[in-house]
């Protein structure tokens, strides 16, 4: 009886397949429209869903119909804003691209996913199309931020622009150092021996004072900008592209420095909770409770209005005040520090589009600065209103239809990440715009980011054990880390020799041989 | 001591250990109801604990203010109801026959049935089913691929296989068809089960978002923990960024979170007759 049964269930399933398989042949059929390209034509853009509670319809707003008004008219097309939740935008835009779904305009900010697509022939190869529709978009890019789009030699993504390329800033309470009658300090010993007076003498009465604060993050572990005091400075460029990767765990005198911050450890100057606090969220509660003397974090960290810390500092603890600080000279006296490489988001195009040409249409209209100008700041005099050539918000961009979820709407300006007014300088001050109140503050902590900048090495050709490697070894950098930094002052020079063996044959030894290797590719030695 | 009072000091030992268990429970609730109504600076200088601290409710005030977040909860909500309906009518429809002798071949269909909780064919060619049968953007793509658990299937079936076979029998010699025992035998003898299972369907509907998360891109269709998962995971700097990005405050993610996970707790007290009963279901085999 059970044989009968299942012989049954079998061709009952052999029909089904049957079945099914020829219904998807008919589909197929029926889903080729062909479409002259004077007609009308669709238009279909990704755009960051952010989830902010109050946020008008992604697809309906404001700049929506902004960029239909004018775009879709001038181009007889409608455009049209598929969310991609921004937290799961990977996820999402992998399940896209492997079902032809994805929009005609992508992005993310992910390289390894780009050449990944690349590699797979999934995008659109870009040159002729943006040679014969994209000349303001060329012209506004310029080779150096469209190189990052280049892979095998031929344009597959168009990146936006970055315009603030800070990164990193050293900030230190002042309200403490004006107390012990202390300068700002310009060197790590300078900067030590501050932390040990905060130690000490502790200037703001607090209790459980915590000199340096240190939150170990586990994406991106590291020590700050702590290292460039140590590394030399006479690295040659073979030397900086190949070594200052995968963690700086082979980065010269790397060891010395992280030797610096294992002898403030055991001073009893760091945070002691440091390796448990992955996402920095008990630094920023010792920060605002008035408890740290000094902090590393992003350039404008503490004037962010999230979280606030200094905000929060300021109605906790009337009178302090951080400043930002540049301790950490080199050999040479001069203060490097790595910030971002001047390239924002890759916009990619599937190679399933049929839109490639309108597509680059719509991004060469994006970059006419008129229409930069609106989409990052809307209507003049209504939303903004112009002084000194700097744009002025004036508060109508918060709420409501016309809400950005980000600052300067990067979600739908997509070619400029940050503000950008055609001219480094009134950036910088607009810049400090966006933060009510720091204006001053925050033009000087942006100098004092960029004093001696550079970009990070320009890899034509991406790292593939990199990508294959790269969780693993972030999670193993965390934990050498924490091991090392709490490690008896005498032992770190044997446990770091011994962890960075580890690290090298867990996958650092092939991350480092094929930058090597890419490097010389690239440069033809 | 008398065994009389040592049975009582025996009681309020258990009941005080139950008390500081239910207040352990209770602490992560109390915690981000007090974050939703507190300010700013009171959470992230870690003040708040259990109750507020600036108490203000602009946070609130801005959730109830957001047309979207209300539509989203009362789209989630009836969407939560018709998959229970669908789900429980296929699970109810696929395990009573399943514990019938006369059913040939019912061995090889729940082997069909387990093979699906073992594997599964993976993200992408659930999409692009999902895809082919013209589902995405609907709300049908929330409702029919999840719309049977084997595994509740199974706890349903061994409900039903626990019920006295003779009351079957007698309603078959009454002349009722197979139907008839179903609805007017079976089923009201096994409220219990019918009202667990439901609540698990339905916690699961109301939970779940990462289906949505890859067939919903309508702002629309969204139900509300896809919404709460977009607040709460913008927690910080994401990489690439370098803005003052607009970020929600961490009491407007708590007010979120409130917002989206009280209507389900609500279900719980008028369930909890059944529930509990319902979690011997399948403990004893007859």
């Amino acid at each position: 009886m059970k044989v009968k049964a299942l012989r049954s269930i079998c061709v009952f399933l052999a029909v089904l397949i049957i079945v099914l398989s020829l219904s998807g042949c008919q589909n197929k059929g029926s889903n080729s429209t062909t479409g002259t390209t004077k007609a009308h034509r669709t238009l279909s853009v990704e755009v960051f869903d952010r989830g902010k509670p109050g946020q008008p319809d992604l697809n309906n707003n404001f700049w929506t119909k902004y960029i239909n008004d004018n775009f879709g008219k001038q181009f007889n097309a409608t455009v049209n804003f598929v969310a991609v939740p921004r937290a799961q935008e990977i996820d999402k835009l992998n399940v896209l691209m492997a079902a032809n779904q994805a929009p005609d305009i992508a992005f993310t900010y992910n390289q390894g996913i780009v050449y990944n697509y690349v590699q797979q022939g999934g995008l659109a190869e870009l040159d002729s199309d943006l040679k014969q529709y994209g000349s303001t978009l060329t012209k506004y890019l310029g080779d150096d931020v469209l190189k990052y789009g280049k892979f095998n030699g031929k344009q597959y993504a168009v990146p936006g622009k970055r315009t603030v390329l800070a990164t990193n800033n050293t900030f230190i309470r002042k309200d403490w150092l004006d107390k012990l009658g202390l300068p700002l300090p310009t060197t790590a010993d300078e900067f030590y021996n501050d932390m040990v007076a905060f130690k000490e003498k502790n200037p703001g009465n607090v209790t459980g004072i915590i000199p340096y604060g240190y939150a170990l993050n586990a994406t991106w572990p590291g020590i700050g900008t702590i290292f460039e005091a140590f590394k030399p400075s006479n690295l040659t460029e073979e030397q900086y592209a190949t070594l200052q990767q995968s963690n700086n765990w082979n980065l010269p005198k790397y060891e010395q420095a992280v030797q610096y911050v294992n002898k403030m450890y055991n001073a009893g100057l760091i945070s002691p909770n440091f390796a448990t606090d992955k996402d920095g969220k008990m630094l920023d509660a010792d920060i605002s409770n008035g408890k740290v003397g000094a902090f590393i974090t992003n350039w404008d960290g503490p004037y962010r209005t999230a979280p606030g810390d200094y905000a929060n500092l300021k109605k906790n603890v009337p009178g302090a005040e951080i400043v930002p600080c540049d301790p950490w000279a080199n050999d040479a006296v001069k203060h490097p520090k790595q910030g971002y490489s001047p390239n924002g988001m890759f916009i990619i195009i599937p190679k399933t589009s049929k839109n490639t040409d309108l597509a680059i249409q719509y991004l060469n209209w994006m970059s006419d600065s008129k229409n930069t100008l609106f989409l990052q700041n809307g209507q003049e005099g209504v939303d903004y209103n112009m002084v000194d050539g700097i744009p002025k918000q004036t508060g109508t961009t918060n709420s409501g239809d016309k809400m950005m979820t980000v600052a300067n709407n990067l979600d739908y300006d997509l070619l400029s990440n940050g503000i950008e007014l055609g001219d480094q300088q009134k950036n910088s001050i607009a810049i400090s715009a966006g933060y009510p109140g720091y204006e001053t503050d925050v033009e000087n902590a942006l100098k004092i980011s960029l004093t001696d900048y550079y970009e990070p090495y320009y890899y034509s050709i991406p790292n593939s054990a990199d990508a294959k490697y790269n969780a693993a070894l972030t999670s193993l950098s965390t934990q050498m880390l924490a091991k090392l930094i709490t490690a008896k002052p005498s032992d770190v020079d044997s446990l770091y020799k011994k962890l960075v063996s580890q690290y090298m044959t867990q996958g650092g030894q092939a991350v480092y041989d094929e930058y090597v290797k890419n490097y010389k590719t690239q440069n033809n030695k | 001591m008398s065994p009389k009072i040592q049975n009582k000091i025996f009681d309020y030992v258990v009941a005080l250990i139950v008390l500081i268990a239910v207040f352990v429970c209770l602490v992560p609730f109390l915690y981000i109801f007090s974050e939703s109504l507190s300010s700013n600076r009171a959470i992230i200088s870690q003040a708040v604990t259990v109750y507020p601290i600036d108490f203000n409710i602009e946070a609130y005030k801005v959730v109830f203010g957001d047309a979207g977040m209300l539509y989203s909860l009362f789209y989630t909500a009836v969407l939560t109801l018709a998959f229970v309906l669908v789900s429980m009518t296929v699970t109810i429809l696929a395990s009573y026959p399943l514990t019938k002798k006369r059913l040939k071949g019912r061995n090889a269909i729940l082997l069909l049935m387990l093979v699906t909780m073992y594997f599964t064919g993976g993200l992408i060619p659930d999409y692009m089913l999902v895809k082919n049968l013209g589902l995405l953007n609907t709300p049908f793509a929330l409702v029919l691929p999840g719309m049977m658990s084997v595994y509740y299937m199974i706890i349903m079936k061994s409900f039903f296989q626990n019920l006295p076979e003779s009351l079957e029998e007698a309603a078959y010699l009454d002349g009722c068809n197979d139907l008839q025992i179903l609805f007017k035998i079976v089923l009201p003898l096994s409220k219990p089960a019918l009202a667990t299972i439901s609540l698990l369907y339905a916690v699961f509907r109301w939970n779940y978002f990462q289906d949505a998360l890859f067939y919903i891109t309508k702002q629309n269709l969204y139900t509300i923990q896809l919404k709460l998962y977009n607040v709460i995971n913008i927690t910080q700097q994401l990489p690439g960024e370098n803005a003052n990005v607009n970020l929600p405050s961490e009491a407007l993610k708590a007010a979120s979170i409130v917002f989206g996970t009280v209507p389900i707790l609500l279900v719980y007290p008028w369930l909890q007759k059944y529930f509990v009963s319902g979690i011997m279901i399948g403990a004893v085999k007859g």
